[in-house]
């Protein structure tokens, strides 16, 4: 056989266990930290909240600011209330918070590229919400903007254990992915809780455009 | 042969490249997708350059005489 043939196939078939290797190897998880990192072990870079200057409003909260990094194209800046507990959440991307009466998350959502936004939160999101929730019911819909980006958001009442609790579910248009800030509270704690869930919205920004 | 040898290499290269680079990824199939672009760009890149450096074989002995 050709010699420089020979050659070629012998580099193709290191390269092929190099990128094997590379790809399902055992520092694989290095690539992936904070989806592998538990809670109490110690909290990764992005739970490490950098702390806000004392608030001027009465009814304004002091935030503490979180900065994921764990998708390349969706950096993203939150802050949410000191007293509330934030953990990194269950998906890539991802944190869910808890506090007095309520709980909440900020994740990044993929949207097929043959959809938009609008119409996937209406076709997919909320048929979803719909199936999944005990007697949805949606109190409102409207587009508003965050940080200058196209945003919708959905607010709606559904019934749980601890009884009826009001959501208000926010989809952030994105480079790659949307972003989605849930926030959801008992009924009855819903008006004292809304300063804080406007704050929350209010200090999302996108840190890579 | 060597032709469609050649169609066949640029087609898994194209693949490749369009998995890499056009595809919408689904949520956690990163991984995979990495591996698997990476592995057709690979094939059908080795394909081609196997292609352009294969020399004919030696002449049939029919030809000699």
């Amino acid at each position: 056989m050709n010699k420089r043939v020979m050659v070629v196939g012998c580099l193709t078939l290191v390269a092929l266990v190099a990128l094997g290797l590379y790809s399902f190897g055992p520092w694989i998880q290095g690539r992936q930290p904070s989806q592998s990192i538990p809670a109490t072990v110690g909290l990764p870079v992005s739970v490490k909240p950098t702390l806000e200057p004392a608030a001027s409003a009465d009814d304004t909260p002091v935030l503490a600011g979180y900065h994921n990094r764990d998708m390349t194209e969706n950096y993203y800046s939150v802050k949410v209330p000191q007293q509330w507990q934030v953990q990194t959440g269950k998906s890539h991307g991802s944190y869910s918070f808890s506090f007095a009466g309520g709980s909440g998350t900020v994740e990044l959502m993929d949207v097929p590229d043959n959809s938009t936004l609008t119409l996937y939160v209406l076709s997919q999101e909320e048929p979803r919400l719909k199936k999944t929730l005990a007697e949805y019911q949606r109190l409102d819909y409207r587009k508003i903007e965050v940080d200058g980006n196209e945003a919708h958001q959905l607010v709606f009442d559904s019934r749980t254990d601890a009884g009826v609790t009001r959501t208000v579910r926010t989809y952030i248009a994105g480079q790659d992915r949307a972003a989605v800030v849930t926030v959801a509270v008992a009924l009855d704690a819903f008006a004292g809780a809304q300063a804080a869930f406007s704050a929350v919205l209010a200090s999302f920004r996108w840190e890579n455009r | 042969m060597r032709r469609i040898f050649g169609f066949l290499s640029l087609a898994v290269l194209g693949l490749g490249i369009y998995l890499k680079v056009a595809y919408d990824v689904p949520d956690s199939q990163e991984t995979l997708n990495f591996f698997v672009s990476g592995f057709l760009m690979i094939i059908g890149g080795a394909g081609l350059l196997i292609n352009l450096l294969w020399k004919p074989a030696g002449v049939a002995p029919k030809d000699k005489e």
